[in-house]
Protein backbone atom coordinates (compact mmCIF):
# COMPACT_ATOMS: atom_id res chain seq x y z
CA UNK A 1 0.00 0.00 0.00
CA UNK A 2 2.76 2.65 1.25
CA UNK A 3 4.51 1.48 -2.42
CA UNK A 4 1.73 2.51 -4.49
CA UNK A 5 1.46 5.90 -2.39
CA UNK A 6 4.94 6.47 -3.44
CA UNK A 7 4.70 5.80 -6.79
CA UNK A 8 1.63 7.93 -7.22
CA UNK A 9 3.37 10.77 -5.31
CA UNK A 10 6.36 10.57 -7.67
CA UNK A 11 3.56 10.35 -11.03
CA UNK A 12 1.76 13.64 -9.02
CA UNK A 13 5.43 15.25 -9.32
CA UNK A 14 6.21 14.44 -12.84
CA UNK A 15 2.71 14.93 -14.13
CA UNK A 16 2.56 18.56 -12.44
CA UNK A 17 5.65 19.24 -13.99
CA UNK A 18 4.40 18.10 -17.72
CA UNK A 19 1.13 20.01 -17.10
CA UNK A 20 3.17 23.27 -16.47
CA UNK A 21 5.39 22.37 -19.79
CA UNK A 22 2.26 21.28 -21.96
CA UNK A 23 -0.61 23.97 -21.01
CA UNK A 24 1.29 26.81 -22.26
CA UNK A 25 2.16 25.15 -25.71
CA UNK A 26 -1.36 23.94 -25.99
CA UNK A 27 -2.90 27.42 -25.41
CA UNK A 28 -0.69 29.39 -28.16
CA UNK A 29 -1.24 26.45 -30.30
CA UNK A 30 -4.97 26.76 -29.56
CA UNK A 31 -4.86 30.75 -30.24
CA UNK A 32 -2.84 30.95 -33.55
CA UNK A 33 -2.28 27.49 -34.37
CA UNK A 34 1.54 28.06 -33.77
CA UNK A 35 3.26 24.30 -32.48
CA UNK A 36 5.64 27.06 -30.58
CA UNK A 37 9.12 24.48 -30.54
CA UNK A 38 10.74 27.72 -29.64
CA UNK A 39 8.57 27.64 -26.20
CA UNK A 40 11.88 24.98 -24.69
CA UNK A 41 14.05 28.25 -25.39
CA UNK A 42 12.15 30.27 -23.08
CA UNK A 43 12.60 27.85 -20.35
CA UNK A 44 16.49 28.27 -21.12
CA UNK A 45 15.98 32.14 -21.05
CA UNK A 46 14.50 31.75 -17.01
CA UNK A 47 17.44 29.13 -16.54
CA UNK A 48 19.89 31.51 -16.96
CA UNK A 49 17.69 34.92 -15.06
CA UNK A 50 17.79 32.82 -12.50
CA UNK A 51 21.42 32.11 -13.18
CA UNK A 52 22.06 36.15 -13.11
CA UNK A 53 19.65 36.88 -10.22
CA UNK A 54 20.66 34.10 -8.13
CA UNK A 55 23.21 36.25 -6.00
CA UNK A 56 20.41 37.85 -5.11
CA UNK A 57 17.83 36.31 -3.00
CA UNK A 58 15.77 33.23 -4.44
CA UNK A 59 12.91 35.00 -4.34
CA UNK A 60 13.48 38.01 -5.93
CA UNK A 61 15.76 36.00 -8.30
CA UNK A 62 12.86 34.02 -9.16
CA UNK A 63 10.99 36.89 -9.47
CA UNK A 64 12.84 38.90 -12.35
CA UNK A 65 13.87 35.53 -14.34
CA UNK A 66 10.15 35.62 -14.37
CA UNK A 67 9.48 39.10 -16.00
CA UNK A 68 12.53 38.87 -18.28
CA UNK A 69 10.95 35.53 -19.66
CA UNK A 70 7.62 36.97 -20.39
CA UNK A 71 9.66 39.88 -21.69
CA UNK A 72 11.24 37.38 -24.14
CA UNK A 73 8.02 35.28 -24.63
CA UNK A 74 6.31 39.46 -25.96
CA UNK A 75 9.43 40.15 -27.69
CA UNK A 76 9.46 36.77 -29.53
CA UNK A 77 5.59 37.18 -30.67
CA UNK A 78 6.33 40.79 -31.60
CA UNK A 79 9.68 40.03 -33.94
CA UNK A 80 9.18 36.21 -34.99
CA UNK A 81 5.31 35.64 -35.13
CA UNK A 82 3.49 38.16 -35.86
CA UNK A 83 5.26 38.81 -39.21
CA UNK A 84 3.92 35.36 -40.00
CA UNK A 85 0.57 34.96 -38.70
CA UNK A 86 -2.10 33.44 -40.47
CA UNK A 87 0.45 31.17 -42.36
CA UNK A 88 0.19 27.83 -42.51
CA UNK A 89 0.38 25.77 -39.49
CA UNK A 90 4.01 24.40 -41.33
CA UNK A 91 5.54 27.77 -41.62
CA UNK A 92 4.61 28.59 -38.45
CA UNK A 93 6.69 25.68 -36.93
CA UNK A 94 9.39 26.39 -39.32
CA UNK A 95 9.54 29.60 -38.00
CA UNK A 96 9.50 28.73 -34.73
CA UNK A 97 12.50 26.33 -35.32
CA UNK A 98 14.65 28.92 -36.40
CA UNK A 99 13.60 30.96 -33.66
CA UNK A 100 14.94 28.42 -30.96
CA UNK A 101 17.77 27.70 -32.66
CA UNK A 102 19.00 31.69 -32.89
CA UNK A 103 18.28 31.97 -29.24
CA UNK A 104 20.12 27.87 -28.35
CA UNK A 105 22.74 29.67 -30.32
CA UNK A 106 22.64 33.12 -28.90
CA UNK A 107 23.20 31.60 -25.54
CA UNK A 108 26.17 29.27 -26.46
CA UNK A 109 27.60 32.46 -27.53
CA UNK A 110 26.84 34.47 -24.36
CA UNK A 111 27.15 31.76 -21.83
CA UNK A 112 29.44 29.36 -23.61
CA UNK A 113 28.53 25.47 -23.79
CA UNK A 114 29.26 24.42 -19.57
CA UNK A 115 26.21 24.36 -17.92
CA UNK A 116 25.75 27.24 -15.26
CA UNK A 117 25.35 25.93 -11.89
CA UNK A 118 22.74 27.64 -9.93
CA UNK A 119 22.73 27.35 -6.00
CA UNK A 120 19.60 26.75 -4.76
CA UNK A 121 18.33 26.41 -0.91
CA UNK A 122 18.67 23.02 0.84
CA UNK A 123 15.25 23.18 1.01
CA UNK A 124 13.95 21.84 -2.04
CA UNK A 125 16.72 18.63 -2.26
CA UNK A 126 15.25 17.68 1.43
CA UNK A 127 13.02 14.96 1.12
CA UNK A 128 10.21 14.73 3.86
CA UNK A 129 9.05 11.16 5.20
CA UNK A 130 5.38 10.59 6.13
CA UNK A 131 3.79 7.33 6.98
CA UNK A 132 6.81 5.66 5.52
CA UNK A 133 6.29 7.76 1.88
CA UNK A 134 8.89 9.12 0.83
CA UNK A 135 8.25 13.05 -0.37
CA UNK A 136 11.01 14.81 -2.17
CA UNK A 137 11.03 18.70 -1.86
CA UNK A 138 11.12 19.58 -5.67
CA UNK A 139 8.10 17.09 -5.89
CA UNK A 140 6.42 19.61 -3.08
CA UNK A 141 7.33 22.30 -5.01
CA UNK A 142 5.97 21.15 -8.55
CA UNK A 143 2.64 19.90 -7.25
CA UNK A 144 2.08 23.20 -5.49
CA UNK A 145 3.26 25.95 -8.08
CA UNK A 146 0.80 23.17 -10.78
CA UNK A 147 -1.77 23.73 -8.18
CA UNK A 148 -1.36 27.42 -8.34
CA UNK A 149 -0.83 27.91 -11.57
CA UNK A 150 -3.46 26.08 -13.14
CA UNK A 151 -6.10 26.87 -10.80
CA UNK A 152 -4.94 30.73 -11.35
CA UNK A 153 -5.19 30.34 -15.19
CA UNK A 154 -8.93 28.49 -14.84
CA UNK A 155 -10.13 31.31 -12.71
CA UNK A 156 -8.41 33.96 -15.30
CA UNK A 157 -9.85 32.20 -18.17
CA UNK A 158 -13.70 31.98 -16.72
CA UNK A 159 -13.79 35.69 -14.60
CA UNK A 160 -11.58 38.16 -16.47
CA UNK A 161 -12.39 39.97 -20.05
CA UNK A 162 -9.25 39.63 -21.18
CA UNK A 163 -10.04 35.10 -20.22
CA UNK A 164 -13.52 35.37 -21.94
CA UNK A 165 -11.48 37.34 -25.21
CA UNK A 166 -9.04 34.33 -24.86
CA UNK A 167 -11.82 31.25 -24.72
CA UNK A 168 -13.72 32.67 -27.41
CA UNK A 169 -10.60 33.62 -29.76
CA UNK A 170 -9.71 29.91 -28.94
CA UNK A 171 -12.92 28.55 -30.37
CA UNK A 172 -13.20 30.72 -33.77
CA UNK A 173 -10.26 33.23 -34.00
CA UNK A 174 -11.87 34.62 -37.19
CA UNK A 175 -15.24 35.53 -35.24
CA UNK A 176 -13.69 36.64 -32.32
CA UNK A 177 -12.40 39.78 -34.40
CA UNK A 178 -15.99 40.13 -36.12
CA UNK A 179 -17.61 40.47 -32.81
CA UNK A 180 -14.11 43.38 -31.78
CA UNK A 181 -12.10 40.88 -29.54
CA UNK A 182 -8.36 43.00 -30.58
CA UNK A 183 -6.47 39.91 -32.04
CA UNK A 184 -2.83 41.75 -31.11
CA UNK A 185 -4.07 41.81 -27.72
CA UNK A 186 -5.42 38.09 -27.60
CA UNK A 187 -2.18 37.33 -29.05
CA UNK A 188 0.36 39.21 -26.75
CA UNK A 189 -1.74 37.85 -23.83
CA UNK A 190 -0.95 34.33 -24.72
CA UNK A 191 2.14 34.59 -25.28
CA UNK A 192 3.05 36.55 -21.92
CA UNK A 193 0.80 33.41 -20.06
CA UNK A 194 3.14 30.61 -21.89
CA UNK A 195 6.02 33.34 -20.74
CA UNK A 196 4.89 32.88 -16.99
CA UNK A 197 4.49 28.96 -17.59
CA UNK A 198 7.86 28.51 -18.94
CA UNK A 199 9.36 30.97 -16.03
CA UNK A 200 8.02 28.51 -13.67
CA UNK A 201 9.18 25.55 -15.57
CA UNK A 202 12.85 27.10 -15.97
CA UNK A 203 12.57 27.46 -11.56
CA UNK A 204 11.73 23.94 -10.95
CA UNK A 205 14.14 21.93 -13.54
CA UNK A 206 16.71 24.78 -12.03
CA UNK A 207 15.63 23.63 -8.71
CA UNK A 208 16.06 20.01 -10.02
CA UNK A 209 18.54 19.82 -11.89
CA UNK A 210 21.09 22.24 -10.19
CA UNK A 211 22.06 24.43 -13.76
CA UNK A 212 21.35 26.16 -16.93
CA UNK A 213 22.88 25.53 -20.27
CA UNK A 214 21.82 26.26 -23.67
CA UNK A 215 20.00 23.34 -24.60
CA UNK A 216 17.83 22.57 -21.32
CA UNK A 217 14.86 23.25 -23.69
CA UNK A 218 14.58 20.38 -25.54
CA UNK A 219 13.41 17.61 -23.44
CA UNK A 220 10.95 19.88 -22.23
CA UNK A 221 9.37 21.34 -24.84
CA UNK A 222 9.60 17.62 -26.25
CA UNK A 223 7.94 16.40 -23.40
CA UNK A 224 5.69 19.38 -24.38
CA UNK A 225 4.16 18.29 -27.69
CA UNK A 226 3.88 14.88 -26.68
CA UNK A 227 1.58 15.39 -23.92
CA UNK A 228 -0.31 18.39 -25.86
CA UNK A 229 -0.61 15.58 -29.16
CA UNK A 230 -1.73 12.68 -27.07
CA UNK A 231 -4.45 14.99 -25.45
CA UNK A 232 -5.35 16.29 -28.64
CA UNK A 233 -3.43 19.50 -29.68
CA UNK A 234 -5.10 22.80 -28.77
CA UNK A 235 -7.62 21.47 -25.81
CA UNK A 236 -6.98 22.83 -22.04
CA UNK A 237 -8.32 19.71 -20.82
CA UNK A 238 -6.18 17.46 -23.01
CA UNK A 239 -2.84 18.44 -22.18
CA UNK A 240 -3.58 18.04 -18.65
CA UNK A 241 -4.71 14.79 -19.49
CA UNK A 242 -1.85 13.97 -21.96
CA UNK A 243 0.30 15.81 -19.07
CA UNK A 244 -0.73 13.25 -16.44
CA UNK A 245 -1.18 10.46 -18.56
CA UNK A 246 2.69 10.90 -19.45
CA UNK A 247 3.67 11.65 -15.99
CA UNK A 248 1.85 8.27 -14.64
CA UNK A 249 3.18 5.88 -17.67
CA UNK A 250 7.12 6.75 -16.84
CA UNK A 251 6.67 6.11 -13.27
CA UNK A 252 4.80 2.62 -14.52
CA UNK A 253 7.38 1.91 -16.50
CA UNK A 254 9.79 2.61 -14.27
CA UNK A 255 8.41 0.20 -11.70
CA UNK A 256 7.17 -2.61 -13.87
CA UNK A 257 10.34 -3.08 -16.18
CA UNK A 258 12.72 -5.25 -15.11
CA UNK A 259 15.84 -3.61 -13.61
CA UNK A 260 17.78 -4.20 -17.21
CA UNK A 261 15.64 -2.55 -19.17
CA UNK A 262 14.56 0.44 -16.53
CA UNK A 263 16.95 2.65 -18.16
CA UNK A 264 15.44 2.77 -21.57
CA UNK A 265 12.33 3.69 -19.61
CA UNK A 266 11.72 6.57 -21.97
CA UNK A 267 11.64 4.13 -25.27
CA UNK A 268 8.83 2.51 -23.56
CA UNK A 269 6.98 5.64 -22.99
CA UNK A 270 7.20 6.91 -26.12
CA UNK A 271 6.51 3.66 -27.80
CA UNK A 272 2.96 3.66 -25.50
CA UNK A 273 2.51 6.87 -26.76
CA UNK A 274 2.72 5.89 -30.31
CA UNK A 275 0.55 3.19 -30.23
CA UNK A 276 -2.14 5.81 -28.40
CA UNK A 277 -1.46 8.09 -31.49
CA UNK A 278 -2.15 5.22 -33.54
CA UNK A 279 -5.19 4.35 -32.31
CA UNK A 280 -6.45 7.90 -32.10
CA UNK A 281 -4.61 9.90 -33.84
CA UNK A 282 -6.37 13.55 -33.33
CA UNK A 283 -5.70 12.79 -29.17
CA UNK A 284 -7.96 11.74 -26.64
CA UNK A 285 -9.97 14.86 -26.52
CA UNK A 286 -9.65 16.00 -29.93
CA UNK A 287 -9.44 20.38 -30.09
CA UNK A 288 -13.13 21.44 -30.84
CA UNK A 289 -13.25 23.55 -33.50
CA UNK A 290 -13.21 23.65 -37.16
CA UNK A 291 -10.98 26.15 -38.61
CA UNK A 292 -11.43 28.61 -41.84
CA UNK B 1 -45.58 48.85 -42.66
CA UNK B 2 -43.42 49.84 -45.43
CA UNK B 3 -44.74 53.65 -44.89
CA UNK B 4 -41.86 55.98 -45.46
CA UNK B 5 -40.78 56.90 -42.60
CA UNK B 6 -38.31 59.55 -41.89
CA UNK B 7 -35.15 58.50 -42.72
CA UNK B 8 -32.90 58.13 -39.41
CA UNK B 9 -30.15 60.90 -39.06
CA UNK B 10 -26.36 60.50 -38.91
CA UNK B 11 -23.63 58.68 -41.31
CA UNK B 12 -24.65 56.66 -44.12
CA UNK B 13 -23.24 53.22 -45.61
CA UNK B 14 -23.41 54.00 -49.00
CA UNK B 15 -21.90 51.91 -52.17
CA UNK B 16 -21.44 53.40 -55.35
CA UNK B 17 -20.91 51.88 -58.57
CA UNK B 18 -19.51 48.82 -56.71
CA UNK B 19 -18.23 45.84 -58.88
CA UNK B 20 -16.72 42.70 -58.04
CA UNK B 21 -15.68 40.15 -60.50
CA UNK B 22 -14.50 36.93 -60.32
CA UNK B 23 -12.36 35.68 -63.22
CA UNK B 24 -14.29 37.17 -65.82
CA UNK B 25 -17.76 36.14 -63.92
CA UNK B 26 -19.95 40.11 -63.06
CA UNK B 27 -20.95 38.66 -59.64
CA UNK B 28 -21.44 42.27 -58.46
CA UNK B 29 -21.85 44.82 -61.78
CA UNK B 30 -21.60 48.44 -60.96
CA UNK B 31 -24.38 48.76 -58.25
CA UNK B 32 -25.15 51.45 -55.83
CA UNK B 33 -26.71 51.33 -52.52
CA UNK B 34 -27.26 53.45 -49.50
CA UNK B 35 -27.99 52.20 -46.05
CA UNK B 36 -29.91 55.00 -43.79
CA UNK B 37 -29.91 54.56 -39.72
CA UNK B 38 -33.09 54.06 -38.87
CA UNK B 39 -34.49 52.04 -41.85
CA UNK B 40 -34.71 47.85 -42.98
CA UNK B 41 -33.65 47.35 -46.54
CA UNK B 42 -34.12 44.52 -47.70
CA UNK B 43 -31.85 43.01 -50.53
CA UNK B 44 -33.58 40.55 -52.87
CA UNK B 45 -33.03 38.44 -55.95
CA UNK B 46 -32.68 34.74 -57.28
CA UNK B 47 -29.69 32.79 -56.30
CA UNK B 48 -26.82 33.70 -57.74
CA UNK B 49 -27.83 37.54 -58.25
CA UNK B 50 -24.84 38.71 -56.00
CA UNK B 51 -26.23 39.53 -52.76
CA UNK B 52 -24.56 37.99 -50.67
CA UNK B 53 -21.09 39.22 -52.62
CA UNK B 54 -22.27 42.42 -52.15
CA UNK B 55 -22.78 42.37 -49.01
CA UNK B 56 -19.30 41.06 -48.53
CA UNK B 57 -18.13 43.86 -49.99
CA UNK B 58 -19.65 46.12 -48.00
CA UNK B 59 -18.17 44.18 -44.88
CA UNK B 60 -15.10 43.79 -45.78
CA UNK B 61 -15.10 40.43 -46.81
CA UNK B 62 -14.45 41.32 -50.75
CA UNK B 63 -12.69 43.69 -51.94
CA UNK B 64 -14.63 45.66 -54.61
CA UNK B 65 -13.23 45.32 -57.89
CA UNK B 66 -14.26 48.90 -58.81
CA UNK B 67 -16.20 51.14 -56.84
CA UNK B 68 -16.14 52.57 -53.39
CA UNK B 69 -17.79 51.96 -50.10
CA UNK B 70 -18.20 54.99 -47.75
CA UNK B 71 -18.95 55.16 -44.27
CA UNK B 72 -20.45 58.74 -43.69
CA UNK B 73 -17.33 60.29 -45.12
CA UNK B 74 -15.17 58.03 -44.27
CA UNK B 75 -13.52 55.73 -47.63
CA UNK B 76 -14.34 52.10 -45.69
CA UNK B 77 -13.31 50.20 -49.43
CA UNK B 78 -11.48 47.18 -48.98
CA UNK B 79 -11.25 47.96 -44.92
CA UNK B 80 -10.66 44.42 -43.38
CA UNK B 81 -13.73 43.07 -41.93
CA UNK B 82 -12.47 43.25 -37.84
CA UNK B 83 -11.93 46.75 -38.13
CA UNK B 84 -15.29 47.66 -39.66
CA UNK B 85 -16.90 45.90 -37.48
CA UNK B 86 -14.78 47.82 -34.62
CA UNK B 87 -16.64 50.80 -36.80
CA UNK B 88 -20.31 49.51 -36.53
CA UNK B 89 -20.53 47.75 -39.38
CA UNK B 90 -21.41 43.82 -38.50
CA UNK B 91 -23.22 40.91 -40.37
CA UNK B 92 -24.00 37.31 -39.59
CA UNK B 93 -23.23 34.73 -41.97
CA UNK B 94 -25.54 32.22 -44.02
CA UNK B 95 -24.21 29.65 -41.39
CA UNK B 96 -24.52 30.90 -38.15
CA UNK B 97 -21.10 30.56 -36.26
CA UNK B 98 -21.51 30.62 -32.74
CA UNK B 99 -18.69 29.39 -30.16
CA UNK B 100 -19.44 25.98 -29.56
CA UNK B 101 -18.51 25.62 -26.25
CA UNK B 102 -18.89 28.80 -24.22
CA UNK B 103 -22.88 29.10 -22.84
CA UNK B 104 -25.51 31.30 -24.92
CA UNK B 105 -24.39 34.07 -22.15
CA UNK B 106 -20.81 34.21 -23.04
CA UNK B 107 -21.31 34.24 -26.28
CA UNK B 108 -23.13 37.19 -26.14
CA UNK B 109 -21.05 38.72 -23.39
CA UNK B 110 -17.58 38.10 -25.68
CA UNK B 111 -19.55 40.45 -28.24
CA UNK B 112 -20.34 42.82 -25.51
CA UNK B 113 -16.97 43.25 -24.45
CA UNK B 114 -15.43 45.72 -27.02
CA UNK B 115 -17.97 48.05 -25.30
CA UNK B 116 -17.52 47.42 -22.03
CA UNK B 117 -13.83 47.13 -20.53
CA UNK B 118 -14.63 44.89 -17.60
CA UNK B 119 -16.17 41.94 -17.34
CA UNK B 120 -18.98 42.66 -15.12
CA UNK B 121 -20.47 45.96 -17.28
CA UNK B 122 -20.48 43.13 -20.23
CA UNK B 123 -21.69 40.80 -18.49
CA UNK B 124 -24.82 43.49 -17.53
CA UNK B 125 -25.14 44.65 -21.40
CA UNK B 126 -24.96 40.47 -22.35
CA UNK B 127 -28.13 40.05 -20.08
CA UNK B 128 -29.85 42.70 -21.13
CA UNK B 129 -29.60 41.69 -25.20
CA UNK B 130 -30.57 38.33 -24.06
CA UNK B 131 -33.97 39.87 -22.46
CA UNK B 132 -34.57 42.07 -25.20
CA UNK B 133 -34.69 38.84 -27.48
CA UNK B 134 -36.22 36.60 -25.03
CA UNK B 135 -33.53 34.22 -24.52
CA UNK B 136 -32.93 34.30 -20.86
CA UNK B 137 -34.11 31.01 -20.12
CA UNK B 138 -31.15 29.63 -22.24
CA UNK B 139 -28.71 31.87 -21.29
CA UNK B 140 -26.63 28.56 -19.36
CA UNK B 141 -26.96 26.34 -21.94
CA UNK B 142 -23.97 25.69 -24.28
CA UNK B 143 -23.93 27.08 -27.76
CA UNK B 144 -24.00 23.59 -29.48
CA UNK B 145 -26.48 22.28 -27.59
CA UNK B 146 -29.06 24.91 -29.42
CA UNK B 147 -31.60 24.07 -31.76
CA UNK B 148 -31.27 25.95 -35.23
CA UNK B 149 -33.64 28.74 -34.40
CA UNK B 150 -32.10 29.12 -31.07
CA UNK B 151 -28.91 29.76 -32.68
CA UNK B 152 -30.05 32.05 -35.42
CA UNK B 153 -31.12 33.99 -32.52
CA UNK B 154 -28.10 33.89 -30.20
CA UNK B 155 -26.10 34.87 -33.15
CA UNK B 156 -27.92 38.10 -33.88
CA UNK B 157 -27.64 38.91 -29.82
CA UNK B 158 -24.20 38.43 -30.43
CA UNK B 159 -24.34 40.62 -32.99
CA UNK B 160 -26.49 43.85 -31.02
CA UNK B 161 -24.05 42.99 -28.39
CA UNK B 162 -21.58 44.15 -30.25
CA UNK B 163 -23.17 47.83 -30.66
CA UNK B 164 -23.74 47.85 -34.05
CA UNK B 165 -24.40 51.13 -36.46
CA UNK B 166 -25.40 49.39 -39.50
CA UNK B 167 -26.65 45.39 -39.65
CA UNK B 168 -26.49 43.22 -42.49
CA UNK B 169 -28.77 40.10 -41.66
CA UNK B 170 -27.86 36.96 -44.46
CA UNK B 171 -31.07 34.98 -44.71
CA UNK B 172 -31.62 35.43 -40.39
CA UNK B 173 -34.85 33.20 -41.20
CA UNK B 174 -33.57 30.56 -43.07
CA UNK B 175 -34.37 27.21 -41.63
CA UNK B 176 -36.67 28.50 -38.94
CA UNK B 177 -40.10 27.49 -38.82
CA UNK B 178 -43.20 29.91 -39.55
CA UNK B 179 -43.30 30.63 -35.74
CA UNK B 180 -39.22 31.44 -35.26
CA UNK B 181 -39.55 32.82 -38.44
CA UNK B 182 -42.38 35.67 -37.01
CA UNK B 183 -41.00 36.16 -33.77
CA UNK B 184 -37.62 36.98 -36.14
CA UNK B 185 -39.02 39.47 -38.06
CA UNK B 186 -41.11 41.35 -35.46
CA UNK B 187 -37.74 41.64 -33.38
CA UNK B 188 -35.34 42.53 -36.60
CA UNK B 189 -38.43 45.48 -36.79
CA UNK B 190 -37.98 47.06 -33.57
CA UNK B 191 -34.41 47.08 -34.07
CA UNK B 192 -33.37 50.51 -36.14
CA UNK B 193 -35.48 52.61 -33.44
CA UNK B 194 -34.61 50.37 -30.34
CA UNK B 195 -30.60 50.70 -31.26
CA UNK B 196 -30.93 53.40 -33.84
CA UNK B 197 -29.02 51.34 -36.42
CA UNK B 198 -29.55 50.70 -39.98
CA UNK B 199 -30.68 46.96 -40.88
CA UNK B 200 -30.11 45.07 -44.52
CA UNK B 201 -31.76 41.88 -44.27
CA UNK B 202 -31.29 39.52 -47.46
CA UNK B 203 -34.02 37.01 -47.13
CA UNK B 204 -35.61 34.75 -50.10
CA UNK B 205 -38.65 35.04 -48.32
CA UNK B 206 -41.00 37.67 -49.53
CA UNK B 207 -43.49 37.51 -46.55
CA UNK B 208 -41.14 38.48 -44.06
CA UNK B 209 -39.55 41.11 -46.68
CA UNK B 210 -42.68 42.99 -47.27
CA UNK B 211 -43.70 43.12 -44.01
CA UNK B 212 -40.09 44.09 -42.51
CA UNK B 213 -38.67 46.32 -45.39
CA UNK B 214 -39.20 50.11 -45.70
CA UNK B 215 -37.68 50.24 -48.82
CA UNK B 216 -36.58 46.97 -50.83
CA UNK B 217 -33.45 46.90 -53.75
CA UNK B 218 -33.98 44.41 -56.14
CA UNK B 219 -30.55 42.57 -58.03
CA UNK B 220 -30.58 40.49 -60.85
CA UNK B 221 -27.54 39.19 -62.21
CA UNK B 222 -25.23 41.57 -60.50
CA UNK B 223 -27.18 44.64 -61.68
CA UNK B 224 -30.09 46.90 -59.26
CA UNK B 225 -32.79 46.18 -61.45
CA UNK B 226 -35.61 47.90 -59.45
CA UNK B 227 -35.40 50.56 -55.72
CA UNK B 228 -38.15 51.18 -53.85
CA UNK B 229 -40.78 51.08 -51.24
CA UNK B 230 -42.78 47.44 -50.91
CA UNK B 231 -45.43 48.90 -52.57
CA UNK B 232 -43.90 49.98 -55.35
CA UNK B 233 -41.85 46.83 -55.82
CA UNK B 234 -44.92 44.83 -55.60
CA UNK B 235 -46.16 46.91 -58.40
CA UNK B 236 -43.57 47.01 -60.31
CA UNK B 237 -44.08 44.77 -63.76
CA UNK B 238 -40.19 43.92 -64.21
CA UNK B 239 -39.69 42.56 -60.87
CA UNK B 240 -43.20 40.97 -60.61
CA UNK B 241 -43.26 39.36 -63.91
CA UNK B 242 -39.96 38.49 -64.28
CA UNK B 243 -38.15 37.72 -60.83
CA UNK B 244 -41.35 37.43 -57.54
CA UNK B 245 -43.06 34.96 -59.18
CA UNK B 246 -39.85 32.92 -58.99
CA UNK B 247 -38.82 33.41 -56.05
CA UNK B 248 -41.97 32.73 -54.11
CA UNK B 249 -42.01 29.46 -55.92
CA UNK B 250 -38.19 29.35 -54.61
CA UNK B 251 -39.21 29.96 -51.08
CA UNK B 252 -42.60 27.29 -51.37
CA UNK B 253 -39.93 24.54 -52.28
Amino acid sequence: MTEIIQHLVDAAGLASLYALLALPVALVYGIMNLVNFAHGELIMIGAYGLFIFAAITLPLAAFLALVIVVLAALAMERAAFRPVRGSSPETLLVTSFAVSFLLQNAALMIFGSRPKSVETPSLFSQTVTIGGVHIEGVTILSVGLAVICIGGLVIFMKRTAFGMAMRAAAEDFTMARLVGIRANAVISGTFAISGVGAGVAAFILVVQGGSAFATMGLTPVIIAFVATMMGGLGSFSGALIGAALLGAGTVAFDVLLPTQLRSSREAFVYGAVLVVLLIRPQGLVPARRERV
Amino acid sequence: MGVERDPGSGPELVAAGVCVHFEGVKAVDGVDLTLRRGEVLGLVGPNGAGKTTLVNSLTGFETPTAGSVHLGDRDVTGMPAARLARLGVARTFQSGRLFDHLTVLENVEAAALTGHRTRRRAVVHATSVLEMLELSHIASRRARELSHGESRNVELGRLIATGPTFMLLDEPAAGLNEAESDQLTALIASLPERLDCGVLIIEHDMRVIMRLCHRIQVLDHGKTIALGTPEAIRADPVVSEAYLGSVERDAAS
